[in-house]
């Protein structure tokens, strides 16, 4: 076992490897490349080492500078977080991959030096995965607006990279909505502080009671969040941001960042709030609803592949939010279906925006019906994409799967029918946006165009995520387990984990 | 972890693990693909086989690997598993064969091979499905495997019934989950029991039940093409010819015929289901879809089309036979799985051959193609005959145990559609054998392949004859032991008598 | 949702540079929703304790193992040392997207200012003097490396409008790396103490108070880079 004392630091690696990082890739740009890959590699790494801390010694805290809350800050590690940081580091990893390729221009520079894009991208998305794995560690709702900041800014600079109008607009707008919700989210930090006196999570859990005044930071900080998240109505700055910039930093944007601002409004939900019998539940399940259909018919309308795949994200979250509902009864298992498709989503979205660049990068457009027989001319991508769907969709086996199942299985029970409706009508129409560009992959395009090459590691490390996506399928008994680290949830619902012992066979080597 | 783990695991992976080779070899390594795909169809036909001797002696083969809280993904092999595990895996090593030959030219093979591989592996993974989550699993795995082969020749009409395959069969799927996800908060189980096991809810939850029953019926009743959800079946007639076998005789259609199967006996059982009143409704819809798949084969001259409207007619009986819900109508249902399969592929494999060899797809080109092509047409006589009924082809056994199935269980209305339909599968199918056995051939073929001296590729040939001969084995020797009525026999015995 | 209806137009992003406004319906909802929001808050506001139970008291307590004597500098380089590390990031973010966006635009040479040049001769120093005030005074007073950076920043600023520019050999590493000077030594040292077994950012009491100089020094510098550097609006 890794000792005692050493082992919360790799937490520590996980915020500064890529910060560092960033720093030596913006210092020399030269060797940018390298040393961003280098940094990845290094990053994702790092995650591995805390798997056994946490099975070892359960939830842990960490005193940044040794003080301690309240006076100080604390990062702190439960299964949640845990799953969170892994889920970057695999999209991370295969999102650094690809865009060693797709970021490279054709004919090399001359003059060794990397193109712009490439020179700035491995800076700027370095402090977002710094920004992210910061995010999830942190228990001080202060420092974590300093880590939503940094995302952020982050973001926005990735988005605008690619140039032309369009990224610059969506940029902009994403820009000024992420102003926004970080605002209304530090509006709530403020109230709470002053009335609470910490700023620490777990402290603050103990003393939040029903008070006007908690209401109110309820009400800033959801607004807030639900802005960054893109939950309908509050979607319109997704699809243009993200479907207008290039194509590794939209696969980063869905999977990840708009995941960060979830996870936090989880955290937020499952530590502070929980108990206010607010309402806000409900009306977040509606809004959820009503993001599924919306985006899925959206998604269904649009002509162009990155549009329909941003939409198809504004769907997708929209399942994140049945949860809170459902959760009320539910419990912990619900909360469990949510961290899946949030962490199937990740994978998922990642793989498809990557095959779109692919896609993009060999045909030169992105138009749907003009695809040119390309499951014949690059079948591993298109594969990709249709592993990718089959989670979107929800059908088995898949991350997708079991998450919908799951909350599926809360709605019966419950008797909401309508929100069973709404998850099944869900996964028909991703079926059809889905199956609109498998279709139309196996035809010939009507004016044939010149097709551009597609290096094999842009090929495969989306199917990789899309893999993964599938595989996350039959985790979920070995997941579980990992997950109820430190008890996020709460307490155990009746029977969650009865079909774990024999999986594992014998002890379970992951229990808290 | 022994034989009764690894022997249903086996027969999964015999093909799904040569399926994923396929997809990565390339395209002009054709010997190691065949070699692939032969190993592995017969791999699996000898595990298959070993696994009959065993349930035959009473083993019971089981996997099991959790999956979701309280669930498990189970693999079980009964007689009644057995019996559909045995028809798709004998008759995939046949079509493997013939696609083979049929594919000998065209492009993109390793594609079509590798689906056509996971399509096997999800079919005999719905007959091995110990519970509702594995059917469903399998049962949506092998609607995406599918759609690649539907679409394979990639042309427009190709795409749109691609479309209108996966607009049916996930709608059906969809209705299949709900109806599954809502039974398992009713009764915290979906292990497949013989007789059922929602019984014990008959008082508190009638409606609920009925509703779950109707969901999950037309979520298989899709694949199995009931009217009027039947309309994809047509469409999907693009796609080669090899794919048409698969769809109709050995995995779409069948995996929805199986499904109603299990669904009344395994999860609702068939004396509940009669009590819920839910039995006879379908009765009426298998009998309407028998006349009207009857009706519309008599209208089509595409060979294929008429072909694909008498599956719908065929594969109704099925339905009809279990929802009757006598042990005699049973058994009809149960071995016209079989029956249904051996013929209608059969006539398939004649039809892809006809049109390969010279060209021919539609009825009134068939002028005297008997003189040309003997063994085929053979071949087509015997499957024609069986599905008109005539002794002693397989279908005259199905309808034999039909017909005295539905007057033991009074519902006397059924025979009357069986002997309609008779009449009109021998309207729509004696006009083809007349035109090709005693008319003139035509000066020239509409687009001839030299095969030689042979009237065509053996591995074209070969298939179709040995299913003819096995539609006429079965009916002739239908009392032997393992024969598909024993076997039929003795799963409705454990429905209906056992204790 | 007018939005939502603009973006499912693809292609229209480029037209909608100039948004038209909402309309008369939309605006009174908006105005309604804010009214709402004011009265929401005014009534959490005023529902508060009127004294915050707050953190002063263990602030002041912890005060003397900070290594400074001024509370505010206490906390942020000390026991908060970790928000204004990243927030020291967040700068040099800053700057990086601005960075990566477009090259500076090519500002017409103002024309030597006679009075300018003159003014900035004398101020120069003087500036440079009130910023190492302004960091020294740090430790026990109000002040710092924030208000230091900003006054040196308005230095670099007022130079580069009176027309001098930074020598060909500093503009390429040697400027990126003051740039990022400031919070490379914070997480150097941060992580530096982490040999010994301790959390990170904790300083040993005996050299807290020199280490917390040493971060600010390099703070100044890199505040006032950035500064500077925003102004010009773009990689030079």
């Amino acid at each position: 076992m890794i000792p005692n004392l050493a082992s919360p630091g790799w937490a520590v690696a996980l915020i500064f490897i890529p910060l560092l990082g960033a720093m030596l890739a913006f210092l020399l740009p030269r060797i940018g490349v390298t040393l961003g890959l280098l940094a990845a590699v290094l990053t994702a790494g790092s995650v591995l080492p805390l798997l056994p801390m946490l099975a070892a010694h359960g939830a842990t805290n960490i005193r940044i500078g040794g003080w301690g809350a309240p006076l100080g800050i604390e990062l702190s590690i439960d299964g949640l977080t845990m799953a969170m940081l892994a889920m970057t580091a695999l999209v991370g990893i295969a999102v650094s991959a690809y865009a060693t390729c797709y970021l490279r221009p054709v004919p090399s520079r001359p003059d060794g030096q990397p193109d712009l894009q490439q020179r700035h991208f491995w800076p700027l998305w370095l402090v977002l995965w710094a920004a992210l794995n910061a995010l999830f560690l942190s228990s001080d709702i202060f420092n974590l607006y300093v880590t939503l900041e940094l995302l952020g800014l982050a973001a926005v600079a990735l988005t605008a990279l690619s140039g032309g109008a369009d990224a610059l607009n969506g940029a902009m707008r994403y820009l000024l909505v992420s102003l926004l919700g970080s605002l209304g989210y530090l509006l709530g930090v403020a109230l709470l502080y002053h009335a609470y006196g910490t700023l620490d999570l777990g402290l603050l859990a103990l003393r939040v009671g029903d008070e006007t005044v908690t209401r109110a930071a309820l009400g800033a900080m959801t607004a807030g969040l639900l802005v960054k998240t893109a939950l309908f109505p509050l979607h319109f700055w997704l699809p243009p941001a993200h479907a207008s910039a290039s194509a590794p930093v939209s696969a980063l944007l869905s999977a990840l960042v708009v995941k960060a601002s979830f996870y936090l409004l989880l955290r937020l939900w499952l530590t502070l709030f929980g108990d206010l019998d607010s309402g806000l539940a409900t009306l977040l399940g509606v809004l959820g609803a009503i993001a599924i259909l919306w985006g899925s018919i959206q998604a269904l309308r649009q002509a162009r592949l990155k549009l329909l795949i941003a939409y198809s994200t504004v769907a997708q979250i929209g399942y994140l939010f049945l949860a809170f509902p459902l959760a009320a009864t539910g419990g912990a298992v619900v909360w469990g279906a949510a961290v899946y498709l949030v962490l199937s989503h990740a994978l998922a979205k990642a793989a498809m925006f990557l095959t779109a660049g692919s896609l993009l990068r060999f045909g030169a457009h992105d138009r749907i019906a003009d695809l040119d027989r390309v499951v014949h001319r690059l079948p591993i991508t298109i594969g990709a994409f249709t592993l990718a769907g089959v989670s979107i969709m929800g059908l088995p086996p898949s991350g997708g799967f079991i998450g919908k199942w799951l909350l599926l299985q809360a709605a019966f029970s419950q008797g909401r029918w309508g929100l069973a409706l709404v998850m099944l009508a869900g996964g028909l129409l991703a079926a059809a946006y889905v199956f609109k560009v498998i279709g139309y992959a196996f035809t010939p395009a009507v004016v044939p165009h010149q097709a551009g090459l597609v290096p094999p590691t842009m090929e495969w490390t989306a199917l990789a995520l899309g893999a993964g996506a599938i595989l996350l399928g039959f985790a979920w008994p070995l997941l579980w387990p990992l997950l109820e680290i430190g008890m996020p949830f709460g307490a155990l619902a009746p029977d969650p984990g009865a079909a774990v012992g024999p999986w594992l066979g014998g002890p379970r080597i992951l229990a808290p | 972890m022994n034989g009764t783990f690894w022997l249903p695991m086996l027969v999964l992976g015999s093909s799904l693990l040569p399926g994923l080779l396929i997809f990565f070899l390339a395209e002009d390594r054709s010997g190691i693909r065949t070699l692939l795909n032969l190993a592995g169809a017969v791999a699996k036909l000898l595990a298959v086989l070993w696994m009959l001797w065993g349930v035959y002696n009473g083993v019971a083969y089981e996997a099991r690997l959790p999956f979701l809280p309280g669930l498990d993904l189970v693999l079980r092999v009964g007689p009644l598993s057995l019996l559909f595990v045995v028809l798709s895996t004998g008759l995939w090593l046949l079509t493997t064969i013939y696609a083979i030959g049929y594919l000998e030219r065209s492009p993109h093979r390793s594609r079509f091979f590798g689906f056509f591989s996971l399509c096997v592996t999800a079919t005999v993974g719905v007959a091995m499905a110990g519970n509702l989550l594995t059917f469903v699993l399998f049962y949506e795995l092998l609607t995406l495997a599918t759609y690649p082969l539907v679409v394979h020749r990639g042309s427009e009409a190709a795409r749109q019934a691609g479309q209108v395959y996966l607009a049916h069969t996930l709608f059906g799927g969809a209705l299949l989950l709900a109806g599954t996800v809502w039974l398992y908060t009713l009764t915290g189980t979906l292990e497949f029991t013989p007789r059922g096991f929602v019984s014990h809810l008959g008082e508190t939850h009638r409606g609920s039940l009925i509703a779950i029953f109707a969901l999950t019926v037309v979520g298989v009743g899709v694949k199995a093409a009931l009217v009027p959800l039947h309309s994809w079946l047509p469409r999907a007639m693009v796609a080669p010819a090899p794919v048409s076998a698969l769809l109709h005789a050995v995995a779409v259609v069948k995996a929805g015929a199986f499904g109603v199967v299990r669904l009344l006996y395994d999860v609702f059982g068939a004396e509940f289901a009669a009590s819920l009143g839910v039995t006879g409704p379908l009765a009426v819809v298998a009998g309407a879809t028998i006349l009207y798949g009857s009706l519309r084969a008599l209208y089509q001259d595409d060979l294929k089309r008429r072909l694909a409207f008498s599956t719908v007619s065929q594969v109704a009986y099925i339905t009809l036979g279990v929802a009757i819900a006598g042990p005699l109508a049973t058994i009809g249902g149960l071995v016209h799985l079989v029956h249904q399969g051996v013929m209608k592929i059969t006539l398939f494999f004649c039809a892809g051959n006809l049109a390969e060899t010279l060209g021919i797809h539609k009825v009134s080109e068939m002028c005297g193609v008997g003189r040309r092509m003997p063994w085929t047409m053979a071949a087509f006589t015997v499957g024609a005959f069986g599905m008109i009924g005539l002794p002693p082809v397989a279908g005259f056994v199905t309808k034999w145990y039909l017909g005295i199935g539905a007057l033991e269980a009074g519902q006397d209305w059924a025979v009357y559609v069986l002997a309609g339909s008779s009449l009109l599968n021998a309207a729509y199918f004696l006009p083809i054998l007349h035109v090709a056995w005693f008319r003139p051939p035509p000066p020239a073929w509409p687009h001839e392949h030299d095969f030689g001296p042979r009237e065509t590729a053996w591995a074209l040939l070969l298939p179709p004859v040995v299913t003819a001969i096995l539609s006429v084995a079965v009916g002739l020797f239908a009392a032997a032991p393992f024969s598909p009525l024993e076997w039929a026999t003795l799963i409705a015995e454990r429905e209906f008598y056992l204790p | 949702m007018p939005d939502t209806r603009s973006t499912s137009v693809p292609g229209t992003v480029r037209a909608r540079a100039l948004p038209a406004g909402p309309g008369p319906t939309a605006r009174l909802i908006l105005l309604l929703l804010l009214a709402a929001v004011l009265v929401g808050l005014a009534t959490a506001v005023l529902s508060l304790p009127p004294v915050a139970p707050g953190l002063g008291a263990v602030v002041t307590e912890h005060l003397p193992a900070s290594g400074v004597e001024h509370p505010v500098t206490a906390v942020l380089l000390n026991f908060r040392g970790y928000d204004t590390l990243l927030e020291l990031a967040v700068l040099w973010l800053a700057l990086l997207a601005v960075w990566s966006l477009t090259p500076a635009p090519l500002a017409h040479e103002p024309t030597a200012n006679p009075m300018l040049a003159a003014l900035n001769q004398l101020l120069a120093p003087l500036m440079i003097l009130v910023a190492g005030y302004l960091l020294w005074n740090g430790g026990h007073a109000p002040g710092g490396a924030f208000q230091a950076g900003a006054v040196l920043g308005a230095t670099g600023v007022l130079l580069h409008l009176s027309g001098r520019r930074l020598p060909r050999a500093v503009d390429g590493w040697p400027l990126r790396l003051a740039l990022l000077l400031g919070v490379a030594l914070f997480s150097l040292i941060g992580l530096a103490v982490m040999a010994g077994g301790a959390p990170f950012l904790t300083y040993p009491p005996a050299s807290a108070g020199g280490l917390i100089l040493a971060i600010e020094a390099a703070a100044t510098l890199s505040i006032a880079a950035t500064l500077a550097a925003l102004f010009l609006g773009g990689r030079p």
